[in-house]
């Protein structure tokens, strides 16, 4: 799998970020630190435990490393249960975590097979 | 004329023309006419020019003639019901006033003609206003040009009186001494005396006649500056040594501190130093004993490969200057009321400016009575040959990669580079290069240059296309060895490579292999770099990938970043630099141990010498006002969006810098 392909196949942002860095290499390095970035499994964990302040710091750095990354499926998932969380709407955010854990589990699937 | 201005009342067609002749002719004039009775002032006719000249409507004026408002007479004349009933029919008087104009609000004068007439059996007053306000500002500029002219005169008059008392006082002392000298030819002590007065007088006349030749050379424009290369260690050094012992002498403090990390320009050395000199020998004049004086050379921070940006500072605590006096320090003779104790010749300011603004430069002059005066001067300089630190700092290369076998090789670039602050990494072959490669990206610290050594064709070629893959683009990849030009060096550069350098490693070389590359690249004029191009920033930020990625944004536009995780290490960080180590802060606003804004809080109270000026920018994924709000009052001066956009971050370094200036 080619950067490009991780890119269209998680909802697209390859452009830019190519634009941007004009390198595979660099993006793909930086691919590899988002495998083992901790902020969604930390969001996953803060929310099951109640923790709306936790929650809501995980989101935003979660939120922050999609921005980054250009990952466009990402954006709008992310984004969303971040300002319920900001509005401390744990209900809210409650309802919206399903749909961020799809995304996200489309986005690991192709950063698996792009970096086994 | 005065009879010609009524209007007849005539009855038919013979009147109406005759009035819309009339109407034609004031349209096209300035001159507007208002006719008036004498009983009650009631207005019987306006010209229909009275709108555009005075900016009142015809119908308001009709209504009453007071809506013309006051105007201000010129020699402070004042016309009343008095005035206008002394005038006898026939008569006249002039005025000349000053009149706002009521739609535009500009500023007009006007003469005006009060007749008194006869007509209709009753008396009317004919009121014509003429426009002169441009004969009126013609006449003023020709007054004022007149009073500078005077002025310049009696200034001439004044520099010439000046100057021939200033020489006949030590003439007449020159000769009143050889007279002595006559007296006292048997007494070798009082000898030596006369002789050291006639030597040290002789030499304050040689530097007056000097100084004044000086003055009327540059004001000619006979004046040329000899440019040539100029040290700046060896230019404050060759100032100190005149100035260190006057200073010493006196009893004073001096410091003399250079912050510039190049250290060649090209310039006039002679006049800087003599332009230095004068203003630090009046320093050390008006300082008394026991103060300090402090000469500064700064270089400022604005990134450009032709041009060094110098600052030069003098400051004392000594006596300091009136603000009325500040103001003429520039002239020639001109002393301070408060120090005609000290001896001087009163052109040393004149020519210190002179000579700063044929150098193209600028000086300021702040001060205060009793607690001394700071001298600010700054220039432009072309940059000689580059110094070779700047050189690797203006195009953005800190950290080469050299991937060859050879040791040899690998020592002496290393050890070349080292001295211009450039780290050299070593790899053997091309996968080390790849993980090495990689390694420093993911670190915040990837190479910014790499040189492949050149071996067997086929080797090489593989090699080149390896580690050029590894690479962003914007890092040029260059073959160093014996690889053949022509088809040879066509394969390189289709494998990856950007230019070519023989061995054995020679820095200019390197640095025109370089320039050669970045020239290929370029469209625009090179003196357009990034103004983030050579700075250093400070960065908090708490996740891995998001510092990363700052990391090398900030290195291809030529920045170099420093990361903290979280804001307490970023303070620590900021308090342990030295001043100017840092050109900004970036700082994340969510982070554990201590958030964005109280880190900016703590820095701008910490002592450290730029706590209040570095410019400290969040980085933040919302837009909101209150985040925006927070950010400002936490001491923040403006905050980006993450993902953060260079051109906005360059944008606002730009702007920073302007403001400095």
């Amino acid at each position: 799998m080619t950067v490009k392909e991780f890119y269209d196949l998680t909802g697209g942002g390859y452009e830019t970020m190519f634009s941007k860095f004009s390198s595979d290499a660099t993006i793909t390095a930086f691919l590899k630190i988002f495998k083992r970035d901790t902020s969604y499994a930390t969001l996953c964990d803060k929310m099951a435990a109640g923790d709306v302040e936790g929650s809501f710091q995980a989101a935003h750095t979660l939120k922050g490393v999609v921005l980054n990354l250009n990952i466009e499926g990402l954006h709008d998932p992310v984004c969303t249960i971040t300002e319920a969380l900001r509005a401390k709407d744990m209900d809210e955010a409650k309802k919206l975590l399903p749909k961020v854990k799809e995304t996200y589990e489309k986005v690991w699937d192709a950063l698996v097979q792009l970096l086994p | 004329m005065k009879k010609n201005l009524m209007s007849r009342r005539r009855k038919g067609g013979e009147a109406s023309s005759d009035e819309e002749l009339f109407r034609i002719f004031t349209s096209c004039i300035d001159d507007v006419f208002i006719m008036l009775s004498c009983d009650n002032l009631a207005v019987e006719f306006v010209t229909e020019n009275a709108e555009r000249v005075l900016g009142v409507p015809v119908r308001e004026i009709r209504r009453n003639i007071s809506i013309l408002g006051g105007a201000k007479y010129t020699d402070d004349k004042v016309v009343d019901m008095g005035t206008l009933e002394k005038i006898p029919v026939g008569g006249c008087i002039s005025l000349v006033a000053g009149r706002e104009h009521r739609r535009s609000k500009e500023r007009r004068f006007f003469k005006e003609n009060v007749y008194r007439v006869a007509a209709d059996n009753s008396e009317k007053f004919v009121v014509v206003f003429s426009d002169c306000t441009k004969e009126l500002q013609a006449r003023q500029s020709l007054e004022e040009a007149l009073s500078i002219a005077k002025a310049a005169n009696k200034s001439k008059s004044t520099f010439l009186a000046s100057m021939s008392h200033d020489i006949r006082t030590p003439m007449n002392t020159i000769v009143g001494l050889c007279t002595l000298l006559n007296r006292d030819m048997g007494d070798k002590v009082k000898l030596a005396d006369h002789v050291k007065h006639i030597e040290l007088t002789s030499r304050h006349m040689l530097t007056l006649i000097n100084d004044i030749l000086d003055m009327s050379k540059i004001e000619s424009g006979e004046t040329t500056l000899n440019i040539a290369e100029i040290k700046i260690s060896d230019l404050v050094k060759e100032i100190d040594e005149v100035i260190a012992p006057q200073a010493k002498a006196k009893g004073l403090s001096y410091v003399a501190k250079v912050n510039a990390k190049a250290d060649e320009f090209l310039g006039d050395k002679l006049r800087i130093k003599r332009v230095m000199t004068n203003i630090l020998n009046n320093a050390v004049k008006y300082t008394p004993d026991g103060g300090k004086v402090e000469f500064t050379v700064q270089q400022m921070a604005r990134p450009s490969l032709k041009y060094l940006y110098l600052q030069f500072t003098i400051k004392d605590n000594g006596i300091g200057m009136s603000e009325g006096f500040l103001k003429k320090i520039f002239e020639p003779f001109t002393r301070e009321l408060a120090a005609t104790d000290v001896q001087g010749t009163g052109l040393g300011m004149p020519i210190a400016k002179n000579l700063v603004d044929l150098m193209g430069g600028t000086i300021a002059v702040e001060s205060e009575v009793g607690a001394g005066t700071t001298f600010t001067l700054t220039f432009k300089f072309p940059l000689s040959k580059v110094d070779d630190t700047q050189f690797w700092l203006e195009h953005g290369i800190s950290r080469v990669l050299f991937v060859g076998g050879n040791d040899i090789d690998g020592k002496s670039i290393t050890w070349a580079m080292r001295k211009a602050e450039v780290a050299v990494s070593v790899a053997k072959n091309a996968k080390s290069a790849q993980s090495s490669i990689e390694k420093a990206l993911m670190e915040g610290k990837g190479y910014n240059a790499v040189l492949c050594e050149w071996r067997s064709e086929k080797t090489s070629l593989q090699t080149i296309k390896d580690v050029k893959k590894e690479l962003p683009e914007y890092v040029p990849l260059i073959v160093f060895g014996d690889c053949e030009r022509g088809e040879t060096q066509v394969k390189a550069m289709d494998a990856g490579a950007n230019g070519f350098l023989s061995k054995p490693f020679l820095m200019t070389a390197f640095k025109d292999c370089i320039m050669g590359i970045k020239a290929h690249g370029e469209t625009e004029d090179d003196e357009q770099l990034s103004a983030l191009s050579g700075k250093k920033l400070l960065a908090a930020e708490d996740n891995e990938l998001n510092s990363m990625v700052l990391c090398e944004l900030l290195n291809m536009v030529g920045a170099t970043c420093v990361v903290k995780p979280d804001g307490k290490q970023a303070l620590e960080e900021f308090e342990n630099s030295s001043e100017g180590e840092y050109d900004g802060i970036l700082m994340d606003v969510q982070m554990p141990v201590m958030d964005g804004y109280e880190a900016t809080k703590a820095i701008r109270m910490s002592g450290h010498a730029q706590a209040k000026s570095i410019p400290i920018i969040a980085m933040t994924a919302n837009a909101f006002a209150e985040d925006v709000n927070n950010s400002y009052e936490a001491g923040m001066d403006a905050y980006l969006l993450k993902p953060i956009e260079m051109a906005k971050l360059e944008e606002l370094f730009d702007g920073f810098e302007k403001s400095d200036k």
